[in-house]
């Protein structure tokens, strides 16, 4: 003879079905937080490569060529574990809520996003992402004490489209270096 | 019309055989929970076998050491021959954190599909059980084809 307490128990799950409607209904454990597939955001990335930096299982890679950077998001590879989202800066990436991600096929496992390139002004190399490039000129200009703003701002419209090497190197003859500041 | 009849109750009733091949357990946990009564995979006839002379379906877990190998071959091999393969889990997809491009691990082979020939892939780590059902309707379509191939390859 079962106790009172598992009478009360069996009593109460009678009018309840344990198994989950899932192939023909929804999902009942999508719950707040899960995270799936990593989606990303096109127009807000900037190609900055901290997803690549961070990402434990090589999901995340960055192909260059001669006129872009394209960071590519692979899910087969991923394991969900959401530091890519937590380091990226811009906010671009996204844990979804997408599970169903089982195929035949292995190799279409892939979503990417692409920034085009600037070209240095003065050797011709590759200098950075133009949206990378904007972005951090404004990230720069709000964290700059407000008496040396426009002086900062003068010296960044003097080399918008060079590279690193290029900035160094030019960087007294444009009157840019920080000796200037001190 | 009999070989009809036998790929319908086939995929009508498709039994599994569960490999795990080297992985963290937490892939198998999850395909021990989609067997049981709250996902419950028994509804669409699926039934777990501990013999693969028996099995219609591999579900294979882990990023296969190389001392599984021969193992999994063989376990491979004994299957009767409309035989499905589905690989669970990151590990057996591309081997997750244990294998990196650059940085070979002399123990692991790396992914199910460079032994044995692989239908179906459910990422996840691990999936979750209705991740899993999902990859085995996947790999349920393919069983279906695969018994059409037969049918054709039988009237000639």
């Amino acid at each position: 003879m079962p106790s009172a307490s598992t009478l009360k128990e069996m009593i109460k799950a009678l009018g309840r079905c344990a198994t989950t409607a899932y192939p023909f209904g929804p999902a009942p454990t999508v719950l707040e937080g899960f995270r799936g597939k990593i989606e990303i955001d096109k127009e807000k990335c900037t190609a900055c490569a901290a997803c690549v930096q961070s990402c434990p299982t090589g999901a995340m890679s960055m192909q260059q060529t001669e006129s872009s950077k394209i960071i590519e998001n692979n899910y087969g590879k991923c394991s969900f574990c959401g530091r890519c989202v937590d380091v990226c800066p811009e906010d671009a990436l996204r844990s979804s809520n997408a599970f169903e991600l089982a195929g035949a096929d292995k190799t279409m496992m892939l979503s990417s996003s692409e920034a085009s390139l600037a070209r240095c002004a003065n050797c011709g190399g590759q200098a950075f992402p133009e949206l990378q490039l904007k972005k951090m000129t404004e990230r720069v200009l709000e964290n700059v004490k407000p008496e040396t703003r426009g002086e900062v701002q003068a010296d960044l419209q003097k080399f918008p489209r060079y590279c690193v090497d290029c900035r160094r190197l030019l960087s007294y003859r444009l009157d840019t270096h920080t000796q200037k500041y001190y | 019309m009999i070989m009809g009849l036998i790929s319908w109750a086939r995929t009508k009733s498709p039994w599994i055989m569960h490999v795990h091949c080297g992985g963290c357990n937490g892939c198998d946990i999850e395909v021990a929970a989609a067997l049981t009564p709250r996902f419950d995979v028994e509804r669409f006839g699926f039934l777990l076998k501990n013999n693969p002379r028996f099995a219609d379906i591999l579900v294979v877990t882990g990023p296969v050491p190389k001392h599984i190998t021969p193992m999994l071959l063989r376990i491979f091999n004994q299957t009767p021959d409309p035989k499905i393969v589905v690989a669970v889990g990151t590990c057996a997809i591309f081997g997750n954190v244990f294998v990196e491009e650059g940085y070979e691990n002399y123990a692991l082979v790396g992914s199910v599909d460079k032994v044995v020939p692989v239908d179906a892939y459910v990422p996840g780590c691990p999936p979750k059980p209705e991740a899993i059902i999902y990859g085995l309707s996947v790999a349920l379509k393919k069983l279906a084809e695969k018994k059409l191939k037969a049918k054709a390859s039988d009237t000639r």
